[in-house]
């Protein structure tokens, strides 16, 4: 697997530092890392950057800060991680606004980075390119995990409901679909539906509301289980 | 002859294991199997000696003497009973007299429904002297059922230390002097049994025996167990109260320390402007200026209280060599009571605090601490490396003593959850807590 990682950093020194731990990092997990380093976060700001796994922001950086960068590149890509790296521990605690992963302080040593590298691998592991075969009457139909908001059964018919809006219907059994999407971010939340953590906006109480707008029911006897998990997922522990 | 050796020894026998019911998980006594014997023994003998005297526990009321002795042998089956408690498990006298009390009401219950059910006819009565199949088998099946009831929606509920704080003479007075109350009906339905009564009465008489004697059970048990766990409920709050102290404590501390780092950047700013650039001792108030800047740790969240708890444990980290870094939007947990943030964050650095300091490899010693809001919910997590066999006992750290409680205890408070999960050389605890 090759990630492609950005530092934003303009200090020459530290931008050594946190290439040599990322070498070290990838040598000891067995991945591929391909290193862009740039001293200034304008591109990134302007929306020019090509995609990028994963990024390492300095936050104090001549010309535009790191935050601000980060601010304005939310914009229009809410999904890379990012990592600041910084000496002022005060900026980064807000870190949140821009829902950056975590923050490393300087001088970065091995094990800091590899605390937070570790959480930005499993979450980098979260959306992969899983799919479904989901066999419907017109044949073999292959749905992205990552599509799907949520999973419910009515009798014997399974629903796949997509983010699009659109439902596939087939015959089938829950259990099966929840062995089949064992390690991806479904969650089992009633005997008779599995939900997408990723699709999830809200919970309140027995409702849970979808990011497509749907309302799905959160049983009282599944709650404590999968609490457990959504609090794992949230954490980055998953 | 038979029904009473019978009734003797079944009563004795029920009213022992009601007794037992409540009196179980009390811590035992040493030698336990020797004084087990000890009481089965005097049990029996003084199950002979009651049927070899031609009495029953509850003698009938057919004059003056005999509602004496009734008293008398009530008082001393409940005083058997006490010190039989007493003698087998680590309890104070008044759990004992709980427990005794109660199991002899569970037995009277038993008792007084089997009475029922023959004196409305469901079980055909007998007034011989020999056993008839009927009574065996009626007397047992009351026993089962009103056992299996009561250690279901009673007994089951008792906790393991629930029985220790038990001290309330008053309600005890008031629960012997009900259950006198309830021999005396007792006796006197015995009594009124052998005269020609309409059948009606009987059946009411016999279930308000049933009645009383369970109205009393309850009640005890709402009272004096329920009181023990306020007393929890207490001690609990005296504790938080204590949080709370420590928690202004920390706030006046670290304003009196942000003042003296804002007065002495103040100081050193006019020393570098007037020195003027490359003076001699530019280098040194640099140096000055970024130790400062060290202890201009104060944090805002956006939540006060978070501040204070993330202010003083990164101080307390940085003295000790330990990274700790935050990113936390305060305003995800502004719904809970500053002093149980205060409580619960606090306790789950100490407890990463602790950890992490046994990790041998000093830079490894790193944590990191998560807050946002998503899903509608607060979400904390706090990573950190540790070294050694992670006890967790239920997905939670055991060994770490009262501070975990707490922090169960505030989480399950506002309905979230805590998970911890050790992999590898990480450990995650991962807080999950409603908004509204």
């Amino acid at each position: 697997m090759m990630y492609r990682i950005l530092i934003i950093e303009d200090s020459e020194d530290a931008e050594r530092t946190l290439r040599s731990h990322i070498e070290r990092y990838a040598g000891e997990t067995g991945i591929e890392c391909d290193i862009i380093w740039k001293t200034s976060a304008f591109d990134l700001a302007g929306g020019d950057e090509a995609h990028f796994d994963l990024i390492f922001l300095d936050i104090e950086l001549p010309g535009i800060n790191g935050m601000e960068a980060a601010q304005s590149m939310r914009e229009h890509d809410p999904e890379t991680p990012i990592i600041f790296v910084t000496n002022l521990a005060q900026y980064a605690v807000h870190g949140y606004a821009v829902d950056a992963l975590d923050f490393v302080v300087k001088p970065v040593t091995y094990y800091d980075f590899k605390l937070r590298m570790d959480k930005a691998m499993r979450k980098l592991g979260r959306t992969s390119q899983r799919s479904l075969s989901v066999p419907t009457e017109s044949g073999f139909r292959v749905v992205a995990v990552a599509d799907i908001a949520f999973v419910d059964v009515t009798n014997h018919d399974l629903a796949y409901h997509l983010a699009n809006g659109e439902t596939v219907v087939v015959r089938g059994t829950l259990s099966k679909i929840e062995a089949e999407l064992e390690g991806t971010t479904f969650v089992r939340i009633s005997n008779n539906c599995l939900a997408n953590m990723a699709h999830i906006k809200e919970i309140k109480g027995t409702d849970i509301l979808m990011a497509g707008g749907d309302t799905i029911y959160f049983s009282r006897s599944r709650r404590k289980p999968a609490l457990e998990t959504i609090a794992r997922y949230l954490g980055g522990s998953l | 002859m038979a029904i009473q050796i019978f009734q003797v020894v079944s009563q004795i026998i029920v009213c022992a294991f009601a007794t037992w019911l409540y009196a179980h998980h009390l811590a035992r006594k040493s030698r336990f199997s020797l004084r087990i014997t000890a009481v089965l023994v005097a049990a029996a003998v003084g199950t002979i000696a009651a049927i070899a005297s031609g009495y029953t526990l509850y003698p009938t009321l057919t004059d003056n003497t005999s509602f004496v002795f009734a008293l008398i042998m009530f008082a001393l089956v409940i005083v058997a009973l006490t010190f039989a408690v007493r003698f087998l498990w680590d309890a104070s006298a008044w759990a004992a007299l709980f427990c005794a009390s109660s199991g002899y009401l569970v037995q009277s219950i038993v008792y007084g429904l089997d009475r029922l059910l023959h004196v409305s006819g469901i079980v055909p009565a007998q007034y011989t002297g020999s056993l008839n199949i009927a009574d065996v088998l009626s007397y047992i099946i009351c026993s089962i059922f009103v056992l299996v009831l009561f250690h279901h929606f009673i007994t089951g509920r008792l906790q393991r230390n629930g029985l220790l704080g038990i001290n309330n003479p008053v309600m005890f007075f008031a629960v012997i002097l009900a259950m006198v109350v309830a021999l005396v009906l007792d006796l006197s339905i015995k009594d009124v049994i052998s005269y020609d009564v309409p059948f009606r009465y009987m059946v009411v008489f016999s279930a308000i025996y049933v009645m009383i004697c369970l109205f009393i059970v309850v009640s005890e048990f709402e009272i004096l167990y329920n009181q023990r766990l306020q007393a929890d409920v207490v001690t609990m709050e005296r504790a938080m109260v204590e949080q709370e102290r420590q928690f202004e404590l920390s706030r006046s501390t670290i304003d009196a320390i942000n003042r003296r780092v804002h007065d002495i950047r103040h100081h050193v700013a006019r020393l570098l402007a007037s020195e003027g650039d490359g003076a001699p001792g530019n280098e040194v108030l640099s140096e000055v200026v970024r130790e400062i800047n060290v202890y201009d740790a104060a944090v805002k969240t956006g939540n006060a209280s978070l501040d204070v708890v993330l202010t003083e444990k990164g101080l307390l980290c940085k003295r000790d060599g330990i990274t700790l870094s935050s990113v936390a939007d305060g305003t995800a947990l502004s719904f809970m009571a500053a002093a149980d943030v205060y409580t619960l964050v606090g306790n789950a650095l100490d407890g990463a605090i602790a950890s992490v300091k046994k990790v041998a490899d000093k830079s490894r010693r790193s944590i990191s601490l998560n807050l946002r809001s998503q899903m509608g919910m607060a979400s904390l997590s706090v990573e950190h490396y540790f070294e050694g066999e992670p006890a967790l006992v239920d997905r939670m750290p055991a060994g770490e003593g009262f501070g975990v409680d707490t922090m169960l205890a505030i989480v399950e408070r506002y309905g979230g959850t805590i998970v911890c999960t050790a992999d590898g050389d990480v450990f995650h605890t991962e807080i999950l807590i409603p908004q509204s």
